[in-house]
């Protein structure tokens, strides 16, 4: 299987996918694992801030903004088919 | 609970308020106690311990609310306040506050607490909102899953904190009794399992009533597992289960209030309406199926699912034996500490040991799985493990709203936070506050300004003329008085603020900022500490903790006395009427932006000079939106309308009095003419003119007068380093008392000015003051320098000299930098701004180009395509990621 290099920066406002990995090497992971960022969870990209970064995800029944630098630290698959 | 006393040295025993940043802990500690902490609807608000004690109970018990935390992984300062306490926590009763609404993120703490042994008293908070979402929990339900006691309440409007209150007493004193040595008996085994029991043995005298509860005061729910807990577990292990024996203690001694199932979920069944559900079961509703019957009260607790799974609970063991602990005693925060080296796999430099116990661990775990596991997944699979142990805990109790996110704030979002019209709804909002606070204030300000005209009258009347009376009536009642006049302006500016606040709409106005922010080096947690400082900087500034980087920290601090507060208000109020009578409210918000923008300016300044590029982890939660209760900004209002009485009262009266002193003294002055002679000369002559020609003597008389006065003698020497920007020797010398409060400019100028009955800002026309210099003198008065208190905070946060001493010059070389190029500029542009709507002209101008700029490099983006490919931001949004050995993969 060719790995898919997808994180949450390529989803665009409205698109839900599915968290697939999350990077630890950066503190924020270990935050973001705990926040709910779990692997499988469905995440939903609300809107990005006027110009263009940050982003509001919802995620586990809340909005949580995310700043470009952390969104990329969170691997995600592609929505299935049958949600888009 | 005077039946207790410690017998070994515990500190004094207290209730520990934990949860989720905003989820309502300073509410609900606010309820407990009757104080009045600051709250609102933002995450991050208490950034340091609170202390109060209990209401209703002597004043015995201490309640401490800490900072929220979303973990006890401490990432931020003031999570690691949570950890610290953990130890102290043990021994008294934790409440964990749970936010209903976000209730899988909310219980992942709960989660970690009950890992940990404690058996935290879950106050679940915002029971009316989750009843709005459409969505429904079973408390009692959920002490079942959780094997804790649980509460519902709605802190905000303070439903249901009254049971909770009345429980927490007896709640500490089974709780102490549980630690208590002599409850203890050493010849029963300890269990070695997942509840850790550090200091204490078994309670035994559960039933005995030696600490009952007070009678007449039922536990409100949760006494459901408590039967059950105390079958399943022996003693033995109880100091981890604080309110276990509370309530089985309570049911055997009262058989009588013991709710059942049935009874419990009645308060719970009706959270949002019920009036403060009476905690009473009746016997109508308490068929009481005798609660010493254990087979009454099984099935068993289901605290199984709660727990460590076995091979976690196996290499917590072996590390905690690791690190040197017993297993069986380790406290809290050791259990912790074990639990994060469990879950360290980054550093390569970690213990062979330790490396063992993690590799036997992950093995265990892919063995029972059946899915190859390495230990570099670890931390990722605990998180998960936690999640789905909530996911289990709550598929008994709780049926989630149809809709993923509460409607309506799916609905403002769409609006508020739009990318394009977001930023000018919230120009658009600000406009609203500053104008109002100008005009809508004006009326109340004209009610207090009768009452000092009256209060001048009155003492006029009474008193002869007299030192005293020039004291009182040009001293206190022109610089007090001249102050107080503004507090309907304050009033407006706070009410806005706590509105802003409490209806959840900061979080979005951050999450709008944040690019400027970014821009600025400053991470978007700044934003808010920024917005606070136009209330107070002494607060902004203890605001600004939950910046964890240092650097960015110290910037921001910097940053802050720039931040124009509401002391600075008068000034502005009092300049915008005087000088700008068209247009005040436009140019009170003029003010502000320029303010804005040379804070911008200064931290962009900033971060180009050096500052770190990394800016430090964003993570922004949204709270929903909600209707502000009049209850929550009565308190906020009141604390700032008082604390602004105080002041006048305090340092304004005594400034005052000083400068009063300064310029009414030598009393004797040599006169170029003899101004007596000539009033008593005029007055024996009757004309037409008479008074007109007296009145333009005795003012004639007394500006001489205080010419020759020490304050004047002052301003003169001190008038050379403004002149250059327009100020008059007056301003001048209404300077140095600002540095006590800001507050005291107005007052000094009332003062040097002439008493209240006559118009300030008229009289400063008259000496020759332009709109011009005005509005360089607002802006000079906006930056110069941090006020006493300001500058204190900024003493005692950094804790240097250096930096103290930096803060007050950069601001004071700053506002005469700004004020030079104002005023100089502006008289070169003075036939082109004089024209009629010059100003309007400016400003619309001003405000053109300002969105023109953001609205050109926001269309780019569009224009690009591909989302944030062409935007500025993109050096931030790097795409290369760093497949590092960290990263844990779903399988």
């Amino acid at each position: 299987m060719v790995r898919d290099n997808r994180t949450l920066t390529d989803l665009g406002a409205g698109q839900t996918a599915t968290i697939r990995d999350i990077d630890l090497s950066h503190p924020a992971g270990q935050r973001l694992l705990e926040l709910g960022f779990t692997p499988g969870t469905p995440i939903t990209a609300i809107g990005r801030a006027p110009m263009g970064d940050p982003t509001t995800f919802q995620v586990r029944g809340y909005r949580i903004g995310l700043r470009a630098a952390e969104a990329r630290l969170i691997g995600i698959d592609p929505p299935p088919p049958h949600r888009r | 609970m005077t039946s207790f006393t410690p017998s070994h040295d515990l500190p004094q025993p207290a209730i520990y308020l934990v949860g989720n940043p905003n989820c309502g802990k300073t509410s609900l500690f606010n309820a407990l106690t009757g104080e009045r902490q600051h709250v609102g609807n933002w995450p991050g608000i208490t950034v340091e311990r609170l202390e109060g004690k209990l209401a209703g109970d002597q004043g015995s018990i201490r309640v401490v609310d800490l900072p929220g935390a979303y973990s006890l992984t401490p990432l931020t300062p003031e999570e690691g306040v949570v950890r610290q306490v953990l130890d102290e926590a043990w021994e008294g009763v934790v409440v964990d506050v749970v936010d209903a609404t976000t209730l899988e993120r909310n219980l992942f703490l709960t989660l970690q607490l009950r890992e940990l042994g404690f058996r935290p008293v879950i106050a679940l908070n915002c029971m009316d909102a989750l009843a709005a979402t459409g969505a429904s929990l079973d408390p009692a339900a959920l002490a079942r899953q959780l094997d804790c006691p649980v509460f519902p309440t709605v802190a905000r409007t303070g439903e249901g904190v009254d049971a909770l209150r009345q429980a927490l007493p007896g709640l500490l004193a089974d709780r102490l009794a549980a630690l208590s040595p002599r409850a203890a008996s050493p010849g029963k085994p300890r269990l070695v399992t997942d509840r850790p029991s550090p200091w204490a043995g078994p309670a035994q005298e559960r039933g005995g009533g030696r600490h009952r509860r007070r009678r007449g005061k039922p536990w409100p729910t949760g006494p459901a597992p408590a039967p059950a807990l105390a079958d399943d577990v022996p003693a033995g292990n109880g100091a981890g289960d604080h309110g276990g024996e509370a309530l089985a203690g309570s049911a055997r001694s009262t058989p009588v209030a013991v709710p059942t199932a049935t009874s419990v979920a009645t308060p719970a069944a009706t959270p949002a309406n019920a009036p403060a559900p009476p905690p009473t079961a009746t016997p109508a509703n308490a068929p009481a199926p005798p609660p010493s019957d254990p087979a009454a009260t099984r099935p068993r607790s289901t605290a199984g699912v709660i727990d460590l799974p076995p091979p976690w609970q196996a290499a917590l063991t072996a590390t905690l034996a690791w690190l040197g602990h017993e297993p069986a005693t380790a406290t809290p925060s050791q259990r912790l500490a074990a639990l994060q080296a469990l879950v360290e796999v980054r550093s390569p430099s970690r213990s062979p040991a330790l490396q063992a116990i993690q590799e036997r661990l992950a093995a265990e775990l892919a063995r029972g799985t059946g899915r190859p596991l390495s230990v570099a997944a670890l931390p990722c699979e605990l998180a998960a493990d936690r999640y789905r142990r909530i996911g289990e805990v709550l598929a008994g109790c709780y049926r989630p709203a149809p809709a993923p996110i509460d409607p309506l704030t799916a609905r403002l979002d769409r609006v508020l936070a739009h990318p394009w019209w977001g930023l000018p709804l919230f120009g658009l909002m600000m406009a609203v506050v500053f104008w109002s606070t100008f005009s809508l204030g004006a009326l109340p300000a004209a009610w207090v300004e009768e009452a000092l005209a009256w209060a001048t009258e009155a003492v006029e009347a009474r008193l002869a003329d007299s030192l005293l009376r020039d004291l009182l009536v040009d001293g206190v009642l022109a610089g007090v008085g001249g102050v107080l006049v503004f507090l309907p302006n304050i009033a407006i500016l706070f009410f806005w603020l706590a509105l802003l606040e409490d209806s959840g709409y900061l979080a979005r106005a951050a999450f709008l900022m944040d690019y400027f922010m970014q821009k600025m080096g400053l991470h978007g947690r700044a934003f808010v500490p920024l917005l606070m400082g136009f209330g107070c900087n002494v607060p902004a500034i203890l605001a600004t903790r939950i910046i964890e980087h240092p650097w960015q920290r110290r910037l921001a601090m910097l940053l802050m006395p720039l931040v124009g507060c509401s002391a600075r208000l008068p000034v502005l109020v009092l300049l915008c009427g005087t000088f700008f009578p068209d247009r005040p409210g436009t140019m009170l918000f003029l003010i502000y932006l320029i303010n804005l923008l040379v804070l911008f300016a200064i931290g962009r300044a900033a971060a180009s000079l050096g500052g770190p590029r990394s800016t430090g982890l964003f993570l922004l939660e949204m709270p929903p939106y909600r209707l502000p209760t009049w209850r929550t900004m009565r308190g906020f209002l009141w604390e700032k309308i008082w604390h602004f009485i105080e002041k006048a009262g305090t340092v304004i009266l005594l400034g005052s009095i000083l400068i009063w002193v300064l310029s009414a003294f030598p009393r004797e002055v040599p006169l170029s003419r003899a101004y007596d002679a000539e009033i008593a000369r005029l007055q024996a002559t009757p004309s037409d003119d008479l008074g007109e020609a007296v009145a333009r003597l005795v003012r004639a008389r007394d500006q001489e007068r205080l010419a020759g006065r020490w304050m004047s003698r002052l301003g003169r020497a001190l008038h050379p380093l403004v002149a250059p920007l327009g100020f008059g020797w007056r301003e001048a010398v209404s300077l140095i008392p600002g540095f006590l409060a800001k507050e005291g400019i107005v007052s000094t100028l009332a003062v040097l000015y002439g008493p209240v009955d006559d118009d300030l800002g008229a009289a400063m026309r008259q000496e020759g003051m332009t709109p011009l210099g005005a509005f360089a003198f607002m802006l000079f008065t906006l930056l110069y320098v941090p006020c006493l208190s300001t500058l204190g905070v900024l003493w005692r946060e950094s804790g240097s000299w250096g930096f103290t001493a930096l803060a007050l010059v950069f601001p004071a070389m700053l506002a005469w930098i700004v004020g030079f190029i104002v005023y100089q500029g502006g008289l070169a542009l003075q036939a082109w701004a004089a024209r009629p709507g010059g100003y309007d002209l400016a400003l619309v101008v001003l405000l053109a180009l300002g969105s023109a700029v953001l609205l050109v490099r926001r269309a780019w983006c569009e224009v690009r395509g591909g989302g944030c490919a062409g935007c500025p931001s993109r050096a931030t949004c790097a795409r290369s990621r760093v497949e590092a050995g960290g990263s844990c993969e779903k399988a």
